[in-house]
């Protein structure tokens, strides 16, 4: 299976301390998905995540970035086409906010005289430029998950990899970060990147919108935020495909053991749940 | 506030690179000129400049020349070479292992040493090396205690690095117990005083047989590390940050552990063991410039070596004619330094204010 344009998984099983927590699992994803991972604790979501970005190696099966095995591309050249917020990660070091996005931008060859410029832009985004001189670990859970997304947008990669976002976001971010994935969604140039009226693109190629997968564990938020959410459970997709369709009543208890009340949303038409507590 | 002038403006950096590098010259100078005998400083450059040029001088100088050329420019030279090496191998060991604690040390070497120099001492092995038997045996026993905890701290996830502490400290306390029993039944009886005095470090041999080796090790582990500094800024965020930002974490590990093992069993065969510098020196650097691999890889040797040479010099000094061995007089100057430092900035490492 070779697609140039997309990122795929084929068949691919992950071991985790001898166990393989993924198996066999294949998935697509291509540029302007926003792809819902969903599953009950210790399903594989972020296990699959780690091993798309490198944190963990598959055991089989292979994982194509835009048509090259991931696995013979040296870790600079995968960090410059996939970006990714891991989850629960804090660092050692005293750096500041705008440091850490720094890191970034330099994941990808930028001219020095732009860094700053993506670094500015990539805080923007997230909300964080009046932390930028803040020390990192100074910052409340919501604060620094905000900053290391911004630290995956400077990346200003063709896919982006988000390991729970939402955690630790209050409600306001929240909202934002499901109205920036809209945005990002639907823009034609890496995330984090200029506008796409700026024709000086940084990364000169990316024309086409990101390719976005985050494990999620608000099926509400999947619903509404995902054109996609792919179902796992036990290290295998049991399901995979727009919230609408794929997203019922009958899957969610299969899968979770727990059985929704369906409705839909007035506002955009999305499925929306009700849990029985 | 210079703290964050220091941190934020290159051209600080610089100036106070340049400064400490005239600092260096002159702490060199002046622990050339100072001794049991002290030569004017006026002197002492005019014999080093002949050493240098190849100069004559007059017969009646030879004895204050060859002390001078031969004896404490070696030594001088010697004290900011190892200084400068053990911190930045500090920094190496910190950020491979992700731990305040870490020092060159960490992974066995020191106590590996030891034994070797405990053998030499004890049992006469290596005899045939001369006056380097205890350096070769130093470096061997070294060697060999880096690659045990290589191989016994490695799994298929590539070396942890809490399993490789645990591993280090475990294996140092069954070579220094090792070294303990190979002491405990010399029949010479004086074999502890030797080693101890061996272990908590000593220059008093130095000389311009070693120091191209030394010096050539060092230079190499402070070019590699100020080349990977960018990388080693990627490998603090944790090691999931570091993959997805480009750095292998496993192979950035594997190298630093090659270049801290070669780096400090060379520094210690020819110094031994001398504590608290690489664990203080990273940690000062940081505390004045923040947490930057680039800018430390550069100041942190200078510190050190500015720091070792008067260590050295205090040594020869404290308690006249004896020495104090370097280990005793680091942690006698640096505790409090460092103690004051740490209570007074709001400093961080390890998410621990």
């Amino acid at each position: 299976m070779k697609v140039n344009d997309a990122l795929v998984l084929d068949e691919v099983s992950i071991p985790v301390a001898g166990r393989d927590v993924v198996r066999e699992v294949s998935l697509t994803i291509s540029p302007g998905d926003v792809v819902g991972l969903v599953g009950p604790n210790g399903c594989g979501k972020s296990t699959m995540l780690k091993a798309l970005y490198r944190a963990l190696r598959p055991s089989s099966g292979a994982v194509l970035i835009d048509g090259s095995r991931m696995d013979r591309l040296s870790f600079r050249e995968s960090a410059s086409l996939l970006a990714a917020l891991p989850q629960e990660e804090r660092g050692d070091l005293d750096f500041t906010v705008a440091e850490v996005v720094a890191l970034g931008a330099a994941a990808h060859p930028t001219p020095a005289c732009r860094t700053e410029q993506v670094v500015a832009t990539a805080m923007a985004r997230t909300g964080v430029q009046c932390l930028a001189d803040r020390s990192f670990l100074g910052l409340s859970g919501g604060e620094r998950q905000r900053t290391l997304l911004a630290r995956a947008l400077a990346q200003r990669t063709p896919y982006l990899l988000l390991d729970e976002p939402t955690n630790h976001l209050d409600l306001r971010y929240q909202v934002e970060l499901v109205g920036l994935l809209r945005k990002l969604a639907h823009q034609t140039t890496a995330p984090g990147g200029p506008n796409p009226s700026d024709d000086e693109s940084p990364t000169g190629t990316s024309t086409r919108p990101p390719g976005i997968i985050m494990a999620l564990h608000d099926l509400n938020l999947a619903a509404s935020a995902c054109n996609r959410v792919v179902v796992m459970d036990r290290g295998r997709i049991v399901a995979d495909g727009p919230p609408t369709a794929r997203l019922d009543a009958d899957l969610i208890e299969k899968v979770y053991a727990v059985r929704p009340l369906v409705t839909t949303r007035p506002d955009n038409g999305a499925p929306h749940f009700l849990f029985p507590w | 506030m210079t703290h964050s002038s220091l941190r934020t403006n290159h051209r600080c950096r610089v100036l106070l690179a340049c400064g400490l590098g005239a600092f260096l010259v002159l702490s060199l100078l002046l622990a050339i000129s100072w001794g049991a005998a002290s030569i004017p400083l006026g002197r002492t450059a005019t014999y080093l400049w002949s050493a240098v040029t190849g100069g004559a001088i007059s017969s009646s100088d030879v004895t204050e020349y060859t002390v001078v050329a031969e004896i404490r420019t070696p030594r001088a030279v010697m004290a900011a070479v190892v200084g400068a090496g053990l911190s930045a191998l500090g920094i190496a060991a910190q950020a491979m292992v992700r731990n305040p604690l870490a020092d060159p040390f960490i992974l066995g070497i020191s106590s590996g040493a030891s034994v070797g120099a405990s053998a030499v001492v004890s049992w006469g092995i290596l005899s045939s090396f001369g006056v380097y038997a205890l350096s070769a045996a130093a470096f061997v026993g070294a060697l060999i205690a880096s690659v045990l905890v290589y191989a016994l701290s490695r799994s298929s996830g590539g070396i942890a690095p809490v399993r490789l502490i645990l591993t280090g400290v475990v294996l140092s306390f069954g070579f220094q117990a090792l070294m303990s029993a190979i002491v405990f039944f010399d029949a010479k009886g004086d074999a502890a005083r030797t080693v101890m005095f061996w272990m908590l470090g000593s220059l008093g041999g130095a000389s311009w047989a070693q120091l191209p080796l030394a010096g050539a090790v060092t230079l190499g582990v402070i070019a590699y590390l100020w080349y990977r500094a960018p990388d080693l800024d990627v490998l603090s965020m944790g090691d999931g940050s570091s993959a997805s930002l480009g750095v292998d974490p496993e192979a950035l590990r594997r190298r630093l552990f090659l270049l801290t093992v070669i780096g400090t069993a060379t520094l210690v065969s020819v110094a031994g063991t001398i504590g608290f510098v690489g664990l203080v020196i990273p940690h000062l650097t940081r505390i004045v410039l923040g947490p930057a691999h680039r800018p430390a890889t550069v100041l942190a040797p200078l510190f050190g070596a500015v720091f070792m040479v008067w260590v050295d010099l205090l040594s020869r000094f404290a308690v006249p004619p004896r020495e104090l061995p370097l280990g005793v007089m680091t942690a006698l100057i640096g505790v409090p330094v460092f103690v004051l430092l740490i209570r007074r900035r709001g400093y961080v490492f390890g998410g621990a204010r």
